[in-house]
């Protein structure tokens, strides 16, 4: 009887039910659209904070050349020193969190003699194709990891003898784009086409920029690399990762783990470090900490805005129940009248409620999951994850609201004679 | 007009009074809705200062330094830095560099303003404790390798030698930046310019310029005009990309408040109408009675005007409140109220109450009033 | 024959104001009593507290000998569902279920429900073309009979009927009163609210009341035997 009960109410009262289903639908939509949103926006954000460069740093760990100025006449110490091994650079795609490496690229710094001048030169990857096991097409260099780069002209091709002058060293030397430059170095020398002039706004506007396997030639250091710059996404920093930086040893087994298999900057650091002999790795913190500040405020505002949304939510539910529960309140009259016991009443319009969370909850699902997908595409150009844990979450949350939406007034109603609510008092 | 009528009102309390229950519902709904609108529309507004601030962790984004073969002297330094647009300007430091013997060896030594670091490079690891005041010339700061190399750790003092010239420091903190920074020892630039005998002079000076519409690259250009003799240029890796970053922001921001907006309303809308389409009963009996139309939409939309008036000031009120402890939540300052919240939350407050009251009643009215009234 | 109803000195207050002051009353089994007076002489609120919607204030109320005036809300509830027929001047059936189902809401109420017994008690009141229709598809009169349809299903010791035909045109009033005597006849005991004198004649005994007080009670034909 009481699956007929709610059978024909719904039936027969069509307009009515519906109207509560939408509401709970439409909350239901705002707040899995949210909650799908504020789950995978740390992810999206830190991809789109990737234009801010590489966050992490691998030189070799016997390295005590003297640090560059930034905008100082860049003076490096020839004298041979230790260096990483090009060969050994696939690696860095084979650590755990290699799927969160977003791109890498490999410098060596030197000079090279033009026309009696002798100019600072970096041998670096532009786009360069890299053998690494999932990814068969797999190809990195500064164009992926240094986005903020404007160049002027073209990328040089890798496998060219094609330069990248930076352009405050092109417009001293009065170098115009498709310049034929033959530049010699202590092993050889190579004729050039200057392809592009770059503004990066930083050391690399006074350098000459060549692919890295001309620059090993040219300056006799094969196999050679003084650096990489590696850019991963990572996870705001927080007092696991700061205790681990400060005193690894001093981790628990299980903290060691947690840390471990969390995209800490430290960690990646730390398994990259590994990976590649001789080196020592190192966040670059104006990009590593700021990441972690901007993204923690975006999860932030966002966590309090679903939390915002989920109230103005709940109150919009529990307020139309109220009102439809108040409006039959007669009907809640007439049962008692019958002899129902308070639990048949309660039973049924409870049911009810719970259908109505349900029903609300799953279909707003499916359209929060749209919505979450539109935000995604119209702002990121890629979908948002819609992760599944948003479905028994919004649906558990909408039945409940619609549940404590009906219980304040069927208390309420519940407390009356029968004879009250016939007779309309 | 039946709006001037005494009874007209009379009916309008009368109904507001003996229904307060329900009304009460409206008037949450109603006033919900208005908080929403107004928190979420004035953190909208206030959303890209915001969030720009924000950006700003990531450092200096301006850099100036002479041009080849000349030297920036603090004269011309301060002259630019006068003339910079005030309200832009958040920070800005003058670097010098050089190299200066400790007793073990020599080390690239870095005069900066340390009051101004915290803004520069806010993204500065301090081990120990930030060198915050410019006066200071007893205390330095450590580049990690440096520090490493040294085995030096915070409360150490390390002693410049030069000639007879002795100056003992006591290391307050040692920082990793990641950069070249991590090889320097840091000091007040006052000091490391007597050490270096070069008063007056810097190696550089950075800016940090609030990049909100991407002026940054404009101030550059425009410095660069007004100093021939320096070079003036934005750091690209920090000032391209705010922009870019902030638009993302506040696209995603916008899109999340047109949603909550969207659907909230809606929300409201579908409480309201449920309260209203419940009184049937009560608008086919003022039509047997012979009310018009009109008269009876005019009552029951002065009705719930008037409450959604009263919610929606409320609500603005409630959601200025909403705003601020949002605000501190997430960025620990306030959200500045601009006018064109209140407009809005006014506006699609009586909207929605208007568009929810005109259509039950429609619809309650189109139907014979027999029918209504026999309990359809 | 055994009394079903018995009340001793009954008082109701409604705060300061006295609706009911001392009825004596006794209804035997089989007999048709129609309680009668002018508006707010108190006659809904003796109905009330009969059919234990409402508490006294004051007095003994026996039902069926067992004394119900200290009895806690569930077991007036059970009392109501178990032993007692309602019939409503407005008849509140709810408007999204049939005829038919409406009344089997009285049988899920009262034990389990039973389509067989529920379609020929419609039947019974002559209703089994209709049993299918929604109560805004059904005249008042038909409105009517499916709630004292809905009284019947459980087979009732006591029939109550509150203005049963004050919603009702004559020859639908008529139809209703024909089923009440004919359900009288077949030994039911019905209780019956009206100021209509008309209505009162037909009952057995008329019981008058007038500002609370019962003035008056009156034979109006011979006690039909059960």
């Amino acid at each position: 009887m009481l699956g007929r009960l709610i059978l024909q109410s719904w039936r027969r009262q069509h307009r009515r039910r519906l109207l509560a289903v939408i509401t709970i639908f439409l909350a239901a939509t705002l707040v899995s659209a949210l909650l799908a949103v504020s789950l995978d926006i740390g992810d999206k954000m830190a991809r789109e904070l990737k234009s801010y460069g590489a966050n992490i740093l691998i030189e070799p760990a016997s390295r005590s050349l003297l640090p560059q100025l930034l905008g100082e006449s860049v003076t490096v110490s020839l004298a041979n020193q230790d260096a990483l091994d090009e060969r050994e650079l696939p690696n860095i795609k084979d650590i755990f969190w290699r799927n969160n490496i977003m791109g890498f690229a490999p410098e060596l710094d030197g000079e090279l003699i033009w026309q009696g001048q002798r100019l600072p030169v970096l041998g670096t990857f532009f786009d360069q194709p890299i053998a690494v096991p999932d990814e068969p097409d797999y190809h990195t260099g500064q164009r992926s990891i240094s986005p903020y780069w404007q160049v002027q002209g073209a990328w040089p091709q890798d496998a060219q003898p094609q330069l990248l002058a930076g352009q405050a060293l092109a417009s001293r030397l009065h170098w115009q784009v498709g310049e034929q430059l033959t530049l010699a170095g202590p092993a050889g020398s190579h004729a050039f086409t200057l392809v592009g002039l770059l503004h990066s706004g930083g050391k690399e506007d006074e350098q000459l920029l060549l692919p890295l396997a001309f620059a090993q030639q040219l300056l006799g250091r094969p196999q050679q690399v003084d650096r990489v710059r590696v850019s991963a996404l990572t996870v705001p920093e927080n007092s696991l990762s700061r205790k681990a930086r400060e005193d690894m040893d001093a981790l628990s087994a299980e903290e060691y783990d947690l840390w471990y298999c969390t995209a800490y900057v430290s960690s990646i650091a730390h398994q990259l470090e590994d990976a590649l002999s001789g080196s020592a790795v190192r966040p670059i913190w104006q990009v590593a900490a700021s990441e972690g500040v901007v993204i923690q405020k975006i999860q932030l505002l966002l966590a309090v805005v679903t939390l915002v949304a989920l109230l103005a939510a709940a109150m919009g539910i529990a307020s139309l129940m109220t009102s439809n529960l108040l409006e039959r309140a007669k009907e809640i009259g007439l049962m008692k009248a019958l002899g129902a016991e308070l639990w048949q009443i309660g039973l049924l319009f409870y049911a009810e409620a719970a259908l109505c969370g349900l029903l609300g909850g799953l279909l707003g699902c499916l359209a929060g999951s749209g919505c979450a997908w539109l935000i995604g595409q119209s702002l990121f150009g890629t979908p948002l994850a819609f992760n599944l844990i948003v479905v028994p979450v919004v649906v558990l949350l909408s039945m409940v609201i619609a549940l404590l939406g009906t219980w304040f007034p069927a208390r309420q109603i519940a407390r009356l004679y029968p004879v009250e609510v016939l007779h309309g008092r | 007009m039946a709006a001037s009528h005494p009874l007209f009102w009379r009916l309008v309390s009368r109904a507001l009074w003996t229904r307060r229950s329900r009304m009460l519902v409206m008037f949450l709904a109603l006033w919900v809705g208005a908080v929403i609108i107004c928190a979420l529309g004035a953190i909208y507004l206030d959303i890209d200062a915001k969030m720009s601030r924000e950006l700003r962790t990531f450092g200096a984004n301006l850099y100036v330094g002479p041009q080849a073969g000349r030297v920036l002297d603090e004269p011309s330094w301060q002259a630019l830095d006068q003339a910079l647009p005030p309200a832009s300007r958040l920070a800005a430091g003058g670097f010098v560099y050089g190299m200066a013997r400790l007793q073990q060896e020599s080390v690239m030594l870095m005069g900066a303003n340390l009051e101004s670091m915290a803004d520069l490079a806010p993204y500065w690891q301090i081990q120990g404790e930030r060198l915050a005041v410019s006066f200071d010339e007893r205390h330095a700061m450590l580049g990690k390798k440096l520090a490493q190399r040294l085995e030096l750790k915070p409360g150490d003092t390390v002693t410049l030698v030069k000639g007879s010239q002795r100056q003992d420091l006591v290391i307050k903190g040692i920082v990793e930046s990641g950069d070249s920074t991590d090889y320097y020892l840091i000091v007040n630039l006052a000091l490391a310019q007597r050490w270096l005998d070069s008063p007056h002079r810097l190696s550089h000076g950075l800016l940090s310029l609030d990049n909100q519409q991407g002026q940054v690259e404009s101030i550059a250009a425009r410095l660069q005009q007004q100093f021939p003799a320096l070079e003036v240029r934005p750091i690209r890796k920090v000032s391209a990309n705010e922009g870019a970053v902030l638009f993302k922001i506040q696209g995603l921001m916008g899109l999340i408040c047109v949603v909550i907006l969207l659907l909230s309303t809606l929300c409201v809308n579908t409480t309201l109408m449920a309260l209203i389409g419940e009184r049937a009963r009560e608008f086919a009996l003022q039509k047997a009675l012979g009310a018009s139309r009109q008269a009876i939409l005019r009552q029951i939309l002065a009705e719930t005007l008037l409450v959604a008036a009263v919610a929606a000031l409320a609500g603005l009120l409630g959601g200025a409140l909403l705003a601020q402890l949002l605000g501190q939540t997430v960025f620990s300052s306030s959200i500045g109220l601009r006018w064109p919240v209140l407009p809005l939350t006014l506006g699609i407050s009586l909207l929605v109450a208007a568009l929810a009251t005109v259509m039950p009643v429609r619809r309650a009215l189109a139907l014979e009033p027999a029918r209504v009234l026999k309990g359809e | 024959m055994s009394l079903v109803i018995e009340t001793r000195q009954l008082s109701k207050h409604f705060g300061k104001v006295t609706a009911l002051d001392g009825i004596n009353l006794q209804i035997r089994q089989g007999e048709f009593v129609a309680i009668m007076g002018a508006s707010g002489s108190g006659k809904s609120t003796l109905m009330n507290l009969l059919t234990c919607m409402d508490t006294l204030s004051d007095g003994q109320l026996l039902l069926g000998g067992v004394d119900a005036s200290s009895f806690d809300e569930d077991q007036r509830r059970r009392f109501r569902a178990d032993r007692m027929g309602l019939v409503f001047q407005q008849f509140h059936l709810i408007p999204y279920l049939s005829a038919l189902e409406n009344v089997m809401l009285a049988q899920h109420y009262h034990s389990v429900v039973d389509e067989a017994a529920a379609r020929a008690v419609l039947a019974q009141v002559g209703l089994e073309h209709r049993m299918d229709h929604l109560p805004r598809q059904l005249s008042g009169g038909e409105q009517q009979r499916v709630c004292i349809a809905r009284a019947l299903v459980n087979a009732p010791e006591i029939l109550f009927a509150d203005e049963p035909t004050g919603n009702l045109d004559e020859q639908n009033e008529q139809l209703v009163l024909g089923l009440l005597q004919q359900l009288h006849r077949a030994g039911h005991t019905i209780v019956m609210v009206t100021h209509n004198p008309e209505l009162g004649a037909m009952a057995d005994r008329v019981i008058r009341l007038q500002h609370g007080h019962l003035v008056q009670e009156e034979v109006a034909y011979a006690p039909v035997v059960a």
